[in-house]
Order: C-alpha cells, then structure tokens, then sequence
C-alpha cells in the first residue's frame, strides 16, 4: 500500500522529500498510481494511462539521483500531458476520433524540456475535442467529472488536466489556452493555472486551435508550482514561429511574501459584473481586501468595451480553427463532436473583412493596455463568472437568467489577444463547496511578477491548500 | 456598420460554393450557428479603428 499522503502535496513539498531522499520517486509513482486507480472510474480524467512507463522513468529517477545525478525539483515528478501535446510513442489524440491513433515520432519541445528537469509523462489527459470549447466534449472519451462535485463540470477545454491534479491523481499538469483553457479548468477545480506571455513557452508538437491565441501553461496547486515548471518550461524555440527570445529568468526567485509597492487596478468593466454571480464577487470583494492589507495600492479601473475585444478573439478563433481543419472536416465531418463540428464549419462563412476588422480591434487594445500598464503593474478580476456550472446541460445561473455554460471563459478570453500573462488562484469556496477564483494580470513578459504575486495571495490565504473529498 | 442579416437562400448559395451538399439536412443545424456566428461579429465593425492597421505585434515586443 502506497502513501497516500503523497497525493496531497505540492511539487514543492514532493521535491524536497525526493532531494533528501525522505522518499524515493519510486514511491511517488506508486502513490499516484494507486490513487488514479482508485478514482479514475468516477472522473474519467484520462485518456491514456501510463502506469508502467511511469514505473521505469521513477525507478531511473530513484537511480540518477542515487547516482549524484540529482536535476532539481521536478526529478521524478510525474506530470499530466493534455492530450494534445505530442508524446514519442505514445497516442496523442487531441480528444478526437479522427486522430485517435495518431502516434508522434517525437516529443512536443514543452514536454522535452519537462524531461531533461527530471520530470516525466504520467498520461495523457482526457480533453475537449481539438480543445475547441469550454465545456463541451467529443464523442468517444465523454467528459471528465469535477472533483469537487461530481455533478458539476470541470470547465474546459484542459478538462482532464484540472480534474486530475484537483483530485491528486498528479501533482501538476499542462494545460493550452486560447480563450481560458488552463485558467477556467484550474478555477472551476481549485487550483492555481497560469496562461503565460504569448511565445515565452514553445507551441512546437502542440495540436493547434487557433495559432495566434494558443498558449501553453501548468495548472498545479500553487503558484509555487507554476514557478518551477516555468522554470523547466521557459525558452526560444526556432521550431516555434511565435517563440519569443525573451532572456531566461528564475521564476522561483520572482516569490514574495506581499505585495507592498505595487499598484494593481480592481476591473469594473460591465462586461465583467453584469454576468458574475453575488457569492463570485463577495469572494472577489474579500481577495481584494486581502490584496489590498499585503501592501498593494489597489484602485477601481475599467478597460472598457471588452465586449468588442471578446468578439474579436471569437473571429480570430473561428477564422484560425477553420483554417487548421479545412481539410479533415471535409473529409469526415461526421467524426467531429456535433457541437464542434459546426462551431468550425461556421467559419467557412466568415467574411475575409470580419478577420482582419478584428485583427484590427486586436491592435486597438494593444494601445489600450499599453496604457493600463503605465498605470498599474497589474491587473484583477474574477476568473470565471459562476462557480462551476453543473453538467446536466443547464447553463451558469445568473440572478436574472441564465447564460450558456461556454461562458466559462467570458472573462478570460479577453486577455488572449494581445498575449498577456495571467494567473487563476482560488479565493474561497461556494455554498455548495465548489471552488471560486480570481485573476492576476500583466504586461507581456511580466510572468515572474504575475507569479509571484499569486504566491503572496497564497501565503495569506489557505484556499489553495484544500482538497476535495473523494 | 452592422454586416446585413444572412438569408437562408444566401446561406445555400455560400454552402454550396464551400462544398456543401445544399439539400443536407446537416445545413439546417448548421445554418443558426452561422447566424449567430455573424452577429456576434457586428460590433468588430463599430470599433474605433481608424487610422489602425491589422496586426499584432511581433512576439518579443514588450507592451
């Protein structure tokens, strides 16, 4: 019988004990394989497993390290994979029928670079077809359950990746995000997602959705967490066309324990409060105050027409994922999810005009947060509008209607465009003990700040340290 | 400026230039995701953009 007491902690706390070799990565990997065992028939978080892979990298972990051979705190930390990050030999399925054999002949760089850190693939996490949405699913892995309620959705479209680290299956996992898909899943699961600089992490052998909005980022349960894999995670990839030569920082060192000298504008755009439930904004309301007694000077600002910005990443989604699937959905357009199928095919009538007018508004907000950010070094609103919405297909409750559950990523998306860094974090629980959360943002490149920001939250506040009963 | 609504008959004319079967029954699932899909679109061309060229700035560039 493993420890199961290993399930629980952060990658932190498990590579500590793996450096003073308190336990061994063997012992890790028994302990979330017995935990994925024993839960993975309520969640259905995975789409591949890989026990024994997983097996034969801790055991070398256990040897390199015993050898003096030891890389830092992600040796022999197994790591949830998306099911669209390339995997050598292994299926990588991008939550598709179509693609459901596809076995890459390489790694993606991202999961590369996780490796030479020591780090190793556990599985691969089930997903929203293509990631294409933020709550819908695909026709033959169905959805994931949250782990805080098994009634309730997970968010998407990193659906498995949020289900899997909330339940301890795995201590961190990565997620991509168009529109919200690390930060929603990790918001609507209780963990802390990070969507970084546009370009700071390599696309390279990640399945696209929309080429110029795809980020790939860690969801974990701290913001401690986000730093190391950042660490491991970060660099220029001549693979990558978007790959940013941005000079190599250390994550870790950018950790403070408050947030004094800091100026952080509170969002009170309608865009925002006209759709978020009271219980989200009570949590928001108190995580400000909190923000504000770690010493930032906090003041109310709005962007301003958002939904305009909104609109622009929908058509720039559209025009991009059409594009990307052009071929294959001719071919065999009845192998897509219904709801994904016509979400793209929708694109084969999008007027050229529509495309460039919102690289247009994309350029508009440039000049817009460009502004905000001489102002202010951060920015904060809630994550998602409502706690996660259940999944029986009614959509997010609001006090005068209801909204449909694809709204999830509403407050997210906004921050896509223009390639801002932006960190989800838990900031209390609903009355029906479902996860709420709030978002840190910056200016491109700021991710050290953005992360450390987020840990001084967390240094005040216990949220992120509880786990759901299952 | 608003772009003008879509007709069905327009949406047969656009489908079948894109590959559609015009008489699939799939079309007229398909045809209100259009719709909305190009209503949603309407407040790009309200934006204040003159003077803006399309774009987004290089990877790299700091804000």
């Amino acid at each position: 019988m493993a420890d199961s007491s290993l399930t629980t902690m952060t990658v932190a706390e498990l590579g500590k004990r793996i450096k003073a070799k308190d336990v061994s990565p063997v012992e890790v990997a028994e302990a979330f394989i017995e935990r994925t065992a024993a839960t993975e028939p309520q969640l259905n978080a995975w789409i591949t497993q890989l026990p024994e892979q997983s097996r034969a990298a801790a055991k070398q972990a256990e040897a390199d390290i015993a050898a003096g051979n030891y890389k830092g705190p992600l040796h022999g930390i197994p790591v949830g994979l998306k099911d669209l990050f390339w995997t050598k030999g292994v299926r990588t399925t991008s939550g598709s029928a179509i693609t459901k054999d596809f076995v890459p002949s390489e790694d993606a760089t991202v999961v590369a670079k996780l490796q030479d850190a020591g780090a190793y693939a556990f599985g691969k996490t089930n997903m929203v077809e293509y990631a294409y949405g933020g709550s819908e699913h695909n026709a033959i892995y169905g959805a994931p359950k949250n782990p805080w309620g098994l009634d309730h959705i997970t968010g998407g479209s990193s659906s498995g990746s949020g289900a899997a680290v909330a339940a301890g299956q795995v201590p961190i996992a990565l997620g991509s995000d168009t529109a919200g898909s690390v930060r929603a899943p990790a918001a609507l699961c209780g963990l802390t997602g990070l969507k970084p600089t546009y370009g700071l992490v390599s696309r390279y052998g990640v399945s696209p959705l929309s080429w110029s909005l795809d980020h790939v980022g860690p969801l974990a349960h701290t913001a401690e967490d986000v730093a190391i894999a950042m660490n491991a995670m970060v660099g220029y990839d001549a693979k990558d066309p978007g790959s940013a030569n941005h000079a190599p920082e250390d994550y870790l060192a950018g950790l403070r324990g408050d947030l004094s000298g800091l100026r952080i504008g509170v969002l009170q755009d309608d865009f925002i409060w006209d759709v978020t439930v009271p219980e989200v904004k009570v949590a928001f309301d108190d995580a400000v105050a909190q923000i504000s007694a770690l010493g930032a000077a906090t003041e109310a600002v709005s962007i301003g027409n958002l939904e305009r910005l909104a609109a622009a990443q929908f058509t720039i989604t559209t025009a991009e994922a059409n594009t990307y699937h052009h071929e294959m959905i001719q071919r065999a357009p009845e192998l897509y999810h219904p709801v994904i199928r016509r979400r793209i095919e929708a694109g084969f009538f999008m007027p050229a005009a529509a495309y460039v007018q919102a690289q247009r508004v994309r350029a508009l907000f440039e000049e817009r947060y460009a502004s905000l950010f001489e102002t202010f070094d951060l920015l904060v609103a809630p994550t998602t509008p409502s706690p996660a919405p259940a999944a029986n297909g009614q959509g997010i409750r609001l006090p005068n209607g209801e909204m449909p559950s694809r709204e999830t990523v509403r407050l997210t998306r906004v921050f896509n465009p223009n390639g801002l860094p932006a960190i989800t974090m838990p900031t209390g629980f609903s009355e029906q003990g479902l996860p709420m959360a709030a978002q840190f943002v910056g200016k491109r490149f700021s991710d050290a700040l953005v992360i450390g920001a987020a840990h001084a939250y967390q240094q005040a506040t216990d949220w992120h340290t509880r786990r759901p009963s299952l | 400026m608003p772009q003008p609504e879509l007709d069905k008959e327009t949406f047969l004319i656009l489908a079948r230039q894109a590959g559609f079967d015009p008489a699939d029954p799939h079309l007229d699932d398909l045809f209100p995701d259009v719709q909305l899909m190009l209503g949603r679109m309407d407040i790009l061309f309200d934006s204040p953009t003159d003077g803006l060229e399309p774009g987004y700035r290089a990877p790299g560039s700091e804000v």
